[in-house]
């Protein structure tokens, strides 16, 4: 027996660890969501930007200082974030001194908007100058004077500054009020690319927590606030390991004791775990053979796995040591089984979605191993000592199969009294479907709070990001422009952050130079030269080119704000205070150079596209599963069970929809588990009829599945929680139903 | 660095609680009083090096209870409000306009107009100049000395001037009238 197990088990755990150096070594595993859009939803330039950008984003993290004396708690904690290497440089502003000198060498072809608007009007003009003159203590203003005497470039730098950050200064500190006109003082943070993965998150967010404990205890009056992706990895790397330990902990204890009780020995612990372990296996393998590379998504699809493989090892289990003639019936129930499942998940390989064909190419790998372990591999490894069904646990079937036959003839009546009253339930309460992102954020509502405040108090609830791409950075900065007038003309609240602020394109700088030698040639500065006694300089075609800025302050700004690659260039600009109406309007406008930058709601679009996606997949399997069930065991029994699995499905989401509210993509995927279970309690009730040892081959698999896949229900995170919740209520009224397909008594 | 540091001076003034700080040693010294009338106008100078001759605006200002307003008159006329701690500075059209950046400015010209030496000692060493009815501020901090090397405050009775010093020879120079508006200005 331990040398067939020794058999068993070595090539499973070689297997694996060349599965796990496949992985490692050769970057087998793809955790990017976006890359499983169509490519003509996503083009592979925007996807490098949308990257590129989000890289910024992910590297930051925000800490706030309200209340009373929060400008000494603010000062204390930066001097504390400064020693540990923590402060964002970035964020302290670029240095102006130096802006200023730099862009007073191209006065001519740069214009402030004050000067341009004033041009051709000389008293206009000189109430420009002379207004900024006059303010008694503006650095702008005593900044570049001396280089030019118009104020254009003080003008210039200043407008742009003001409308960079979105935090206001009062000198030391950065800040933003909300609505009480309270100041919020904020420290932005850069963490680390290893502070962003799972380990260091977690690292990081406990010494910033000890640091803000600390903090509190010093100034108890004052109130903190964090927020950041890292932050959220932190909170969902702990949930994680909690929920993993915690809910990984009680399914095997549960699982260990139910098969226990059941057989009297834990061997058929370890035959399960081993059909699960090499139909895993079998499907990433399979996976990689065919893709080269596995994506995450088409892993948590293929859970529906487990439940299978528990169910096909329980099956061969409770007859181990039964009559040929029974083992080689529970064979072909266990094999028809198994066809009609891997035809249903076949249809997912005609998915437009690329991860949807993996999940097929996985599940029927894993189907196929978990067929062949249980057909094959258990019996032989099980020969010397085959596993005995306990006798408490046939006494209960015996006394459920009595029963069973009693309520057998009233069981469709039954079910279709069940399916009027869902039907009226729908009518009433038709399933509302919500594939918010959010779903799969198990944070804490701490930090969903605080980051709802940070967004609020930095305009980020009325500001929209966009993508703007070009064949090269020049007709970017030309759309950038374009978008920019259009934004004006519709709106004159909006305002638009763009590099092409800083940068202007040839054709907007030529267009500058053209109005100042105008303006010029027509006197428009004649008072204020006579005024001042200078005469004012205008260089001519001094053009600010890419190269200059590049070498310049302000080369990081342009690195931010630009993605420069061989097939294109991409910036983001974010517009605030423009309605949703306009902003579709102005998509429509652009619709080759603009793309709504917002990675929230491109992933809740994709979440919605997979989840309708696999509704559709869903009916195709349940189709051909009865189809298949038909032709296999007749046409009725097949109806029955069509009504059976679609009956099982829609209770198991009233009854999701009616605890928590809406439904997802991940309740569509719970469906999947339900139909394949369905298959084979289907099967098995119509081939093996209420025989005791059936009975409790489904019960098992039954308890085995809610222990695994159930105690999701209690997940924190809302779409593992919704996972579970319709899988167990699901699976549950599937227990319930799927008797009634078993032969009457006139039938056998 | 400039601004930064500008911000850094300007930004702890404006803190500034515009209490007149009649009890510090300083005020006492000088022998300053509080005017009557948190009113009064103004002659401001700037000199810069490539201007063959200053640069002179007119205006008066106004100290009210969470207000200070500082308005040119010559040679164009220009408004600009501190109003809780915000600036907001009159645009071509009329309209006053919040500078998130700029309130830190006139906030340094309300914090020298108070003279709250308490304040002022922070961010400077003051010296009573040796004969005369003024008081030099030097930046204790270097970096502070690269955006204003040097302010002088000077008066009889109450404060009068306030000379800045800044780099590349500029220099601002505020003469203040403490008189009652004329109706209409305000």
């Amino acid at each position: 027996m331990w040398r067939r197990t020794l058999w068993v088990l070595l090539p499973a755990l070689m297997l694996a660890a060349l599965v796990g150096w496949w992985l490692a070594a050769k970057q087998g595993l793809n955790s990017n969501i976006l890359a499983t859009l169509p490519q003509s939803q996503q083009s592979i330039l925007l996807r490098n930007a949308d990257e590129h950008f989000s890289a910024q984003f992910a590297e930051r993290v925000l800490v706030s200082v309200t209340g009373l004396q929060a400008t000494a708690a603010h000062d204390a904690l930066k001097r504390r974030f400064s020693e540990l290497g923590w402060l964002n440089s970035d964020a302290q502003g670029v240095d102006i001194q130096m802006l200023l000198r730099f862009y007073s060498r191209y006065r001519s072809v740069v214009l402030n908007e004050e000067l341009e608007n004033a041009l051709g009007d000389a008293n206009a003009v000189s109430r420009a100058v002379f207004g900024k003159l006059s303010q008694p203590s503006n650095p702008f203003v005593s900044g570049s004077f001396e280089q030019d005497p118009s104020l254009n470039t003080a003008g210039f730098v200043e407008q742009r500054v003001q409308a960079w950050s979105p935090f206001k200064t009062d000198g030391q500190r950065l800040y933003q009020t909300d609505d009480q006109d309270q100041r919020h003082y904020f420290l932005v943070l850069s963490v680390s690319h290893e502070q962003q993965q799972m380990g260091g998150a977690k690292a990081f967010y406990d010494s910033l927590q000890q640091h803000l404990q600390a903090l509190q205890k010093t100034y108890p009056e004052v109130q903190y606030h964090y927020s950041g992706i890292a932050l959220h990895t932190a909170e969902n790397a702990l949930q994680a390991e909690y929920e993993m330990n915690l809910f990984g902990g009680l399914s095997l204890l549960g699982v260990i004791l139910v098969l226990w009780w059941a057989f009297g020995s834990l061997r058929p612990l370890m035959v399960t775990a081993i059909v699960i372990l090499y139909s895993g296996l079998a499907g990433i393998v399979a996976t990689l053979l065919v893709f080269q590379q596995a994506h995450v998504l088409s892993l948590v699809f293929g859970i529906t796995l487990i439940g299978i493989a528990i169910d096909y090892s329980v099956h061969r289990l409770t007859h181990s040591n039964a009559k040929p003639n029974e083992v080689n019936a529970v064979a072909r129930s266990i094999t028809l089984g198994f066809v009609t499942t891997a035809l249903g998940y076949s249809l997912f390989a005609f998915s437009p979605i690329g991860v949807l064909s993996q999940v097929a190419v996985f599940v029927v790998a894993g189907l196929a191993a978990a067929w062949l372990l249980a057909l094959i591999v258990v019996p032989w490894w099980l020969m010397d000592r085959p596993v005995t069904v306990s006798p408490t646990w046939l006494s209960g079937a015996r006394w459920w199969c009595r029963h069973l036959v009693a309520w057998q003839p009233k069981m469709l009546m039954v079910t279709l009294l069940l399916t009027g009253l869902s039907a009226v339930w729908l009518g009433f309460s038709p399933l509302n479907f919500n594939d918010h992102i959010r779903l799969l954020n198990g944070s804490s509502q701490q930090l969903l709070e605080n980051e709802a405040l940070h967004h609020r108090l930095l305009g980020g609830d009325k500001t929209q990001r966009f993508m703007v791409q070009g064949q090269t950075l020049e007709m970017l900065l030309e759309t950038e422009e374009q978008v920019a007038d259009w934004v004006a003309a519709q709106e004159d609240n909006a305002e638009i952050q763009r590099i092409s602020n800083w940068l202007p394109s040839l054709v907007r700088q030529r267009q500058q130079q053209q109005k100042i030698n105008r303006a010029q040639q027509d006197g428009d500065f004649a008072q204020v030269e006579e005024l001042l006694g200078v005469r004012l300089d205008w260089p001519e075609q001094n053009w600010l080119s890419s190269e200059a800025v590049q070498s310049s302050p302000l080369k990081d700004v342009l690195e931010t704000k630009v993605y420069q690659s061989p097939d294109g260039v991409v910036s983001w600009i974010s517009i605030s205070n423009l309605r949703s109406d306009q902003q579709q309007m102005l998509l429509t406008q652009f619709p080759d150079s603009l793309v709504l930058y917002d990675k929230a709601a491109q992933l809740t679009q994709l979440m919605e596209h997979f989840r309708q996606q696999l509704l559709l997949t869903l009916a195709g399997v349940l189709l051909a599963a009865t189809a298949v069930l038909a032709f296999s065991l007749g046409l009725k029994p097949a109806l029955k069970g069509a009504l059976v699995m679609g009956l099982s499905i829609i209770m198991a989401w009233e009854g999701t929809a009616m605890l928590v509210g809406s439904l997802s993509l991940f309740n569509v995927l719970s469906a999947m588990l339900i139909i394949a279970l369905a298959v084979d309690y289907l099967v098995f009730y119509v081939r093996q009829g209420a025989s005791e040892k059936n009975l409790v081959a489904i019960t098992l698999s039954l308890v085995s599945s809610l222990l695994v896949f159930g105690v999701l229900a209690f997940s924190n995170t809302p779409a593992i929680s919704a996972f579970g919740l319709t899988a167990a209520l699901g699976l549950v009224f599937l227990y319930a139903l799927s008797p009634m397909v078993m032969k009457g008594r006139d039938e056998t | 660095m400039f601004v930064r540091f500008l911000f850094l001076l300007l930004g702890s003034l404006i803190m500034v609680s515009g209490v007149y700080a009649e009890s510090s040693a300083m005020s006492s010294a000088l022998g300053w009083k509080w005017p009557a009338l948190q009113q009064g106008r103004f002659v401001q100078s700037k000199s810069f090096a490539n201007l063959p001759k200053p640069f002179t605006t007119r205006g008066y200002f106004l100290r009210q209870p969470g207000e200070f307003i500082w308005q040119t008159q010559q040679p164009v006329s220009q408004r600009m409000e501190i109003r809780d701690q915000r600036l907001f500075v009159e645009q071509g059209d009329g309209e006053l306009v919040e500078q998130p950046l700029g309130a830190s400015q006139v906030g340094l010209l309300e914090a020298m107009i108070t003279a709250d030496f308490l304040q002022l000692e922070a961010y400077f060493q003051l010296e009573i100049m040796p004969g005369e009815k003024c008081v030099e501020l030097t930046p204790i901090d270097k970096e502070l000395s690269d955006v204003v090397q040097q302010a002088t405050l000077c008066g009889e009775h109450h404060l009068e001037r306030i000379v800045l010093e800044h780099q590349e020879q500029m220099r601002t120079t505020i003469d203040l009238e403490w008189t009652a508006l004329e109706a209409g200005e305000s």
